[in-house]
C-alpha cells in the first residue's frame, strides 16, 4: 500500500476508535507534537496536557483527513499548532499591546520564555533567542510575536501600523531564514 | 450532532482492519521515533524547497507568478497555524487551481516544514504519556456514546463490552483474532438492526419523499417534514441540530439538480441570514463520496469554496460556515466531486 492510502487507512482506524491505530499515530507523531507543545507552552507538564487535547481533537476530526490535500504529518501538526496557539491565547494574561515594544529580548509574562521551568527548556529558549538575534529586526519581532507568543497576524499588524501582508511576508521569510541557517545544523 | 452521530456509526459499522498490527514495527516510513537520519533528510529537503521556491518563483509552473508566490507563502504560513479564514480560503483556491505538479510541491513543502525541528527543544515525552493520551480519547469516545444514547437505543442491544474501544490485545494471535471477527460479525448484525430501526421510524416518510417528489421539491419536502412533529426529532438528528432554525427562512432553500442522469439523489442548500452558515441536506447520495460545496456569484461568475464533506449516510446533512459576502440570494450553488466535476447545481439560474 502506498503512503497516502496507508495514512488514510490509519486515519479511518483512528476515526473508528481503534486503539491500535491511535497507538500507531501516537508513535509516529507523539514526540513531535510534544516538542512543539513544549516550545509553545514552555512547560513539560502543560505540554503533556496539550498533547492529550491534540490527540482527542485528531480523533474527533480523523474522518476529514484528505491525503490528496496534505500529508498526514502536515495535517497532524496543523491541528497541533492551532490548538497550542488557542491554548496559549486562553492561558496568557495578554500583555498590553503597548508593552510589546519591549518584548523582543525581554520576554512578556506568561509566555513560553518566561514560564519555562525545566532547565532543558530554559536552555532551549536561550538558544532560540540567540538564533533569532541574527535575523533582521522585523522578522525577529514577527516570529517572536506570532510564532512563539501566539498573537494573530492582524493584531501585530495593527500594533505596528503596517499592512498584514508585510507581517505575513516577514514571518514567512524569517522562518525560511532560520531553516536555511540552522536547519541542517540542528538536525545534524 | 450529525458529525457525532456519523462518528458513532462509523465506529459501530465501519470497522476497518486494524492498521499496523499486521505490519512489522518500523514499516511506516514516517515514524519519528529513533530515526534521526530521517528527520535530517526532511529538514534538508525543507531547506532545498525553500531555496528553490525563493529563486524560481517568477518562472513558476501554473501561470501567474504572483499567485504562485502567494500560494507558497500561504502554504508555509498554514503550517504554522496562524492563517486567518480568508487566507485559508485563498490558499485552498490557489491550491485547487494549480497544476498537479505544483500541488505536489506544496504538499511536499508543507510536510517538510511540519517535520522541521529547528525551533523545537530536544525533549522527549514521558513514556507513560501514551497511556494518558489513550485514556483521554477513550473518555471522549464514551462521552460521545453517551450523547448518542437516545439514537443508539433504536434497534441495537448494547452490552457492556460493546461500548469499549477495540484494544490491541483483540488483534494479537489467532484465538483473539477469531474473537474479534466474531465481534465484528455481531456488530454487522447490530448495524443492520440499527438501520432497520431507523428505517422503521422514519422510513415511510423518507421513502415517500425519495420516490414521489421531484428533485427540487424533495428537498423542500424534507424541510417541511422536519418542521412537523411526526419525524422532526429523528430527521433533525440525522440532518443537523440547526435544521429548524434554517427552515425559518423558507425563501432561501435551494434545491440542487444532478448534472447528469447518473445523479439520482437530491440535495438542498438552506441559507439563513441569522447564521453565517448554510445547511446542506441530501437524500440517496452515494455513500463515502467526498463533495465540495461552492458558491458561484451569478454576476461575476467568481467561485468561492465553502467546504468539503463526506456522504456517510444516504440521508444526511452538514452545516458549513460561509465567509461574509460569499453568498446571497442570487448565488448559484454547486457540488463538486473529488475529481473536480460538478455533480449537482442549483440556484436562481436553474429554477
Amino acid at each position: 500500500m502506498d503512503q497516502p492510502n496507508e495514512d488514510k487507512t490509519l486515519m479511518n482506524g483512528v476515526a473508528a476508535g481503534h486503539e491500535a491505530s491511535l497507538r500507531l499515530l501516537y508513535e509516529r507523531f507523539g514526540a513531535l507534537v510534544f516538542r512543539n507543545a513544549c516550545q509553545v507552552l514552555g512547560s513539560t507538564s502543560e505540554a503533556e496536557d496539550a498533547v492529550q487535547d491534540v490527540f482527542v481533537q485528531i480523533w474527533r476530526t480523523a474522518d476529514r483527513y484528505d491525503p490528496s490535500r496534505s500529508k498526514l504529518i502536515t495535517w497532524v501538526m496543523l491541528i497541533s499548532r492551532r490548538m497550542l496557539i488557542d491554548r496559549l491565547r486562553r492561558r496568557m494574561i495578554r500583555p498590553p499591546m503597548g508593552a510589546l515594544d519591549e518584548s523582543i529580548g525581554v520576554p512578556a509574562p506568561q509566555t513560553a520564555y518566561a514560564s519555562a521551568s525545566d532547565p532543558e527548556l530554559m536552555e532551549h529558549f536561550t538558544k532560540v533567542r540567540r538564533r533569532m538575534g541574527e535575523l533582521p529586526e522585523l522578522q525577529r519581532e514577527v516570529i517572536d510575536l506570532v510564532y512563539i507568543k501566539g498573537f494573530s497576524l492582524q493584531e501585530v499588524a495593527e500594533q505596528r501600523s503596517m499592512p498584514v501582508g508585510t507581517v505575513k511576508s516577514a514571518l514567512s521569510r524569517g522562518l525560511q531564514r532560520l531553516r536555511e541557517k540552522f536547519g541542517i545544523e540542528a538536525a545534524g | 450532532m450529525l458529525l457525532r452521530l456519523l462518528r458513532w456509526r462509523r465506529r459501530r459499522v465501519g470497522r476497518t482492519p486494524v492498521v499496523g498490527v499486521c505490519c512489522p514495527q518500523g514499516a511506516f516510513g514516517h515514524c519519528f521515533r529513533g530515526t534521526p537520519s530521517y528527520i535530517k533528510s526532511r529538514v534538508e529537503r525543507s531547506v532545498e524547497f525553500m531555496t528553490n521556491h525563493s529563486n524560481n518563483s517568477t518562472k513558476s509552473v501554473g501561470g501567474d507568478s504572483a499567485d504562485h508566490a502567494d500560494l507558497f507563502e500561504l502554504a508555509q504560513l498554514e503550517v504554522t497555524g496562524v492563517l486567518e479564514t480568508h487566507d485559508a480560503m485563498r490558499l485552498e483556491r490557489l491550491f485547487r487551481e494549480s497544476p498537479d505538479k505544483v500541488q505536489q510541491e506544496v504538499i511536499e513543502l508543507q510536510a517538510a516544514l511540519a517535520a522541521q525541528v529547528v525551533l523545537l527543544p530536544d525533549v522527549q515525552p514521558n513514556r507513560a504519556l501514551i497511556h494518558e493520551v489513550l485514556a483521554s480519547v477513550r473518555r471522549d469516545i464514551r462521552q460521545s456514546d453517551a450523547d448518542m444514547a437516545p439514537i443508539a437505543s433504536i434497534g441495537v442491544r448494547r452490552g457492556a463490552a460493546s461500548s469499549r474501544m477495540a484494544t490491541s490485545e483483540d488483534s494479537q494471535g489467532d484465538p483473539t483474532l477469531a474473537v474479534r471477527r466474531a465481534e465484528d460479525l455481531r456488530w454487522k448484525r447490530a448495524a443492520k438492526l440499527w438501520r432497520a430501526g431507523c428505517l422503521a421510524g422514519i422510513g415511510g416518510i423518507v421513502v415517500a419523499v425519495v420516490l414521489h417528489v421531484s428533485t427540487t421539491r424533495q428537498a423542500v419536502r424534507i424541510s417541511e417534514l422536519a418542521l412537523q412533529n411526526v419525524v422532526s426529532a429523528q430527521l433533525t438528528s440525522m440532518i443537523g441540530a440547526g435544521l429548524p432554525e434554517f427552515l425559518d427562512q423558507r425563501g432561501v432553500v435551494r434545491g440542487l439538480v444532478g448534472a447528469s442522469a447518473r445523479e439520482s439523489g437530491s440535495v438542498a442548500v438552506m441559507m439563513s441570514p441569522k447564521f453565517d452558515a448554510v445547511l446542506v441536506a441530501w437524500i440517496d447520495l452515494q455513500k463515502d463520496r467526498v463533495l465540495r460545496l461552492e458558491a458561484v456569484d451569478s454576476e461575476t461568475a467568481g467561485v468561492t469554496a465553502i467546504g468539503d464533506f463526506t456522504v456517510v449516510n444516504a440521508v444526511g446533512g452538514t452545516r458549513l460556515l460561509v465567509p461574509a459576502g460569499a453568498a446571497n440570494l442570487g448565488t448559484v450553488w454547486r457540488l463538486v466531486d473529488s475529481g473536480g466535476n460538478v455533480v449537482f447545481t442549483g440556484g436562481p439560474a436553474t429554477r
